[in-house]
């Protein structure tokens, strides 16, 4: 070690050695072009982003969230470990070679040459040392991340066939084509290094420094038979092959997917995670959403071009999975090309002009069909796997309330929206006959709006009208008296909270139901809000001006249950539970539902897709009063094998919320597999728990 | 072309209707557009995209819900609304012609376009009655319009489906069974708007009287018959219960 460390006092190497000046400065020509070449690149997106509508981004903590995201790779990580860890190697061998040949121009272009200060350079010695071994390690980690990427990529996983999902023809070879020469020309530079390296030591007679570049040193001791003149050549020759491909990479990257380097860490920087569950409000309620692309926003413009087609929205889409028009991917992809085109960009690897594509046209139904935007669950499953912070779920309900603008609903919205703007509910029944299902209980829910109570109980639509619904908000009403909760409920005062129609794109029906709610809260007297309803809940918490604390029943029953105020017999078995999207990704509250089901002694065994990677049962976004016979399979369908697939001591399929009690009782049916597994809510659990005779 | 449309609101059917003495108690009663009026404006709205001209609607105050209704219109398209009286009480359809074609009168209109019929009036004389009054053309239970020159072209539907095209000159008026397409939906945020527009005007008109020298003196409820049983579950669990009540049934 010691005699390593004195070797370094005198450690370095010449950038230009052997160099005659002009060769020098044909390299510095030929690098001042690519330069251009680049920033003319840089301009043409930057410009683009320029003329997007101004929108609000500046978020310090995000920054620094984003900060961490970026150097972690871990956006990239979450559920792809290989893909992460993959990532990971190249990033930080990218970023190191970078900062590598920084170092070089500030010491040999800016110290040496410009300021003319030899004096002053300082990339030799033990500073050469520790940087020729950094160096060398990630170069060394830069490949072998690259190659395991590039095998994922040549196994051909179904996420990386941008096969168009909606039968529109395409020809997308040329995004396959980039894919691969972005590939290729990363690994090229990284062994055309290493090679370059290598020649060098070996030409330069072994300098006992030059160990700690492990790579080189050793592609050196297996070129030692060239001899010292012909590792010399072969170092001239792959010093211009590499620092050609170098050059060409720099040039290359704003046209193509290396833009992303760039593009992907500001997307991140800029994302607002939130953005899917507080929509931006209307600004102009004469023209809302986006009619044309001047209605984007500079961010909007940055997800299309941050998407580097992983496929992973693709892949979780319930609405890509039940063989509807709509790819979270597709549409990115379709709005980017559209924007390029009307920026006057032309990719080269691009399907080229899609019909519509030259005017500047209205986008909604034009750009973007309008199957595929009434397709969308919004169950926020490609925002949550997006890797560079896109959001694609506000886009589309942009796009969508320019439809409900301009009348194009479809049949069974249009119904809804009717009968909400009637009666406050989806169901078309009249307001009166909203707490209709309290009947049968053997006692009375106060009337929040005449007697105080603690907790006022938002009931929703369907947990107010769907008969299996209702079925349970009589038993969620049963466990909270019997808990001893003080609570009531609006009777005919409630209406339907918003959450879907606002995500169907109907704003303006949105905020009347809204303004009717908070009017008549203001005239209840209650201390909290709970409600059966995740969609309910979604809203009143984020898009109410009121600031109400609000819960989700399953909070209370857990409450109830870990303080003993409901006892609970055992039941034995397995239950599967299926994380509502709202409750979930949308709320973040994963653990009450969970603990309520062992509670009553059952195991929960996971599917596959839990927790935030959930997936959808179909319904959210307004789909549950679309027509969905023309799907290939509903999600719930799928959602239903899933849960058999875990095997049949798997009996119970556990909810919480009332749409998916619907819609999974239906795809139970609508399977065949009644006999093998039971959709119950966890209310119900509970009930039974508390009526059982106890086991053993 | 110039079309007038005439509106009807009509109690709402989801709320439980109750009797007080010969007419439904009005009290509490919710009022919707007539649906056949909607095709009624949804036809006209179609007439005025392909030929130009305008679209009038009217209304009788006999609700309070006729001005929300009047606004929809205007919002989906309709240039003016004319809100007759306010606060009226119902009226026959005698009545109702009656004050249609003293309205109309001055309008100089191509084309008047009524629904069929109401579920309030389901006999359908209004659009008959305000043609009569006008002495013009009148073609009912009408599924559709083609405008010509100086004409319209319109398919009527006869009993079991059978349909025929008639060329009606114009000025005409039409009672609308169903337009051609499913009227269309109108966003909330301009319904809104349709209100600040200024589109609508109140005409004062005195209370109508009944004209057609009927009188209702008895109004009854259905009798409640032994609820349906609904068959539910996948096609083939529904096809098993539907075998099942026939045989039992004593089908062979």
């Amino acid at each position: 070690m010691g005699g390593m460390l004195f070797a370094a006092e005198t450690a370095g190497r010449e950038v230009f050695l052997g160099f005659n000046t002009a060769v020098i400065i044909l390299f510095y020509v030929l690098t001042t072009v690519t330069v251009g070449i680049f920033l003319w690149g840089f301009y043409r997106r930057i410009r683009k982003y320029t003329r997007g509508r101004q929108s609000a981004r500046l978020n310090w903590g995000r920054f620094i969230r984003a900060l961490g995201d970026i150097s972690s790779n871990r956006t990239i990580a979450k559920r792809n470990r290989v893909v992460g860890v993959a990532h990971f190697f190249v990033f930080w061998g990218f970023m190191v070679l970078l900062i590598g040949t920084t170092i070089i121009a500030i010491d040999e272009d800016i110290i040496g040459f410009i300021l003319d200060k030899p004096e002053w350079q300082f990339w030799h010695g033990a500073f050469y040392v520790g940087y020729a071994f950094a160096m060398d390690v990630f170069g060394i980690g830069f490949i072998v991340g690259l190659i395991v990427l590039a095998r994922i990529r040549r196994s051909e996983p179904p996420k990386l066939d941008y096969t168009r999902v909606d039968g529109v023809e395409a020809d997308r070879k040329g995004y396959s084509l980039d894919d691969r020469a972005f590939l290729l020309i990363l690994v090229f530079l990284g062994i055309t290094g290493f090679l370059l390296e290598g020649f060098r030591i070996a030409a330069t007679d072994y300098p006992d420094f030059e160990v700690v570049s492990i790579g080189g040193y050793v592609i050196a001791l297996l070129t030692g038979p060239l001899g010292e003149q012909g590792n010399d050549i072969a170092r001239m020759i792959t010093w211009w092959v590499h620092g050609l491909a170098a050059l060409t990479f720099v040039a290359y990257l704003p046209y193509s997917k290396g833009m992303h380097v760039i593009n992907d860490a500001a997307n991140l920087a800029f994302t607002e995670p939130r953005s899917s569950a507080v929509l931006p409000p209307v600004e102009d309620p004469t023209s809302p959403g986006y009619s044309t692309l001047a209605d984007f926003t500079w961010k909007d413009l940055l997800d299309f071009d941050a998407c580097t087609k992983c496929g992973r929205c693709h892949e979780v889409c319930p609405a890509r999975a039940s063989g509807s028009p709509l790819s979270p991917r597709d549409l990115i992809l379709d709005l980017r090309e559209y924007a390029d085109a009307r920026s006057g960009i032309k990719m080269w690897y691009g399907p080229g002009a899609t019909p519509g594509h030259a005017e500047d046209t209205e986008v909604a139904g034009t750009v973007i069909a309008t199957d595929t935007l009434w397709a969308c669950t919004t169950c926020m499953a490609c925002v949550e796997a997006c890797p560079v912070g896109i959001e694609h779920v506000p886009t589309i309900i942009q796009l969508r309330r320019r439809l409900v603008d301009t009348g194009d609903v479809e049949p069974g919205l249009q119904k809804a929206f009717q009968a909400l703007a009637r009666g406050g509910n989806s169901f078309g029944k009249s307001a009166k006959q909203r707490a209709r299902w309290t009947k049968g209980l053997d006692f009375k829910i106060k009337d929040a709006r005449s007697e105080s109570v603690d907790y006022l109980w938002f009931v929703g639509d369907h947990g107010s009208f769907d008969p299996r619904a209702t079925e349970v908000s009589r038993t969620v009403a049963k466990l909270m008296h019997d808990g001893g909760i003080d609570f009531g409920i609006l009777y005919d005062g409630e209406r339907n909270a918003g959450n879907d129609v606002r995500r169907a794109g109907e704003e303006g029906l949105f905020e009347m139901l809204r303004d009717a709610n908070v009017e008549t809260f203001e005239t209840a007297s209650y201390q909290r809000m709970f409600t059966t309803d995740p969609h309910s809940l979604n809203t009143l918490r984020g898009e109410y001006p009121t600031d109400d604390d609000v819960l989700h029943y399953t909070a209370i029953l857990d409450e109830l249950v870990s303080g003993g105020k409901i006892t609970l017999n055992q039941f034995e078995g397995q239950a599967t539970y299926h994380d509502p999207c709202y409750l979930g990704r949308y709320q973040d509250e994963y653990e009450a539902p969970r603990r309520l089901i062992r509670a009553v002694g059952l195991d929960v065994v996971e599917m596959g897709r839990c927790r935030e990677n959930s997936f959808c049962c179909g319904a959210g976004g307004g789909r549950i009063w679309m027509d969905d016979s023309d799907l290939d399979e509903r999600p719930a369908e799928n959602r239903i094998r899933e849960a058999v697939a875990l095997g049949s001591d798997v009996r119970y399929f556990v909810v919480s919320c009332p749409k998916d009690m619907i819609m999974y009782s239906d795809a139970v049916k609508t399977t065949g597999n009644e006999e093998q597994l039971e959709v119950v809510d966890i209310a119900q659990l509970i009930e039974r728990a508390v009526e059982a005779v106890p086991v053993g | 072309m110039n079309i007038a449309v005439l509106l009807r609101a009509v109690p709402d059917p989801v709320e439980e209707l109750e009797l007080d003495g010969a007419d439904l108690d009005r009290d509490f009663l919710g009022y919707v557009l007539n649906e056949f009026d909607d095709h009624a404006l949804e036809e006209g709205l179609l007439l005025k995209e392909e030929t130009g001209g305008s679209v009038t609607v009217y209304a009788l105050g006999m609700a309070d819900e006729v001005e929300q209704m009047l606004h929809t219109a205007i919002a989906k398209g309709a240039d003016a609304g004319k809100k007759l009286g306010d606060d009226l009480d119902p009226v026959d359809a005698h009545g109702q012609a009656a004050v249609f074609v003293e309205a109309l009168g001055e309008g100089n209109y191509d084309l008047v376009l009524s629904g069929v019929q109401a579920s309030d009036e389901i006999d359908g004389q209004v659009a008959m009655l305000v043609a009569a009054g006008l002495g013009l053309p009148h073609v009912s239970v009408v599924v559709g319009t083609t405008p010509g020159d100086g004409s319209v072209r319109v398919t009527k539907e006869y009993w079991a489906g059978i349909t025929a095209d008639y060329d009606v000159a114009l000025p005409a008026v039409l009672g609308i069974q169903t337009a051609r397409e499913a009227p269309r939906y109108v966003a909330v945020a301009r319904i809104r708007q349709a209100q600040e527009s200024g589109a609508l005007e109140d005409v004062d008109i005195d209370q109508p009287d009944n004209m057609s020298g009927v009188t209702i003196t008895d109004m009854r409820l259905p009798d409640e018959g032994e609820g349906a049983e609904m068959i539910e579950g996948d096609e083939e669990a529904a096809a098993d219960k539907v075998l099942e009540l026939l045989q039992a049934a004593g089908v062979r």
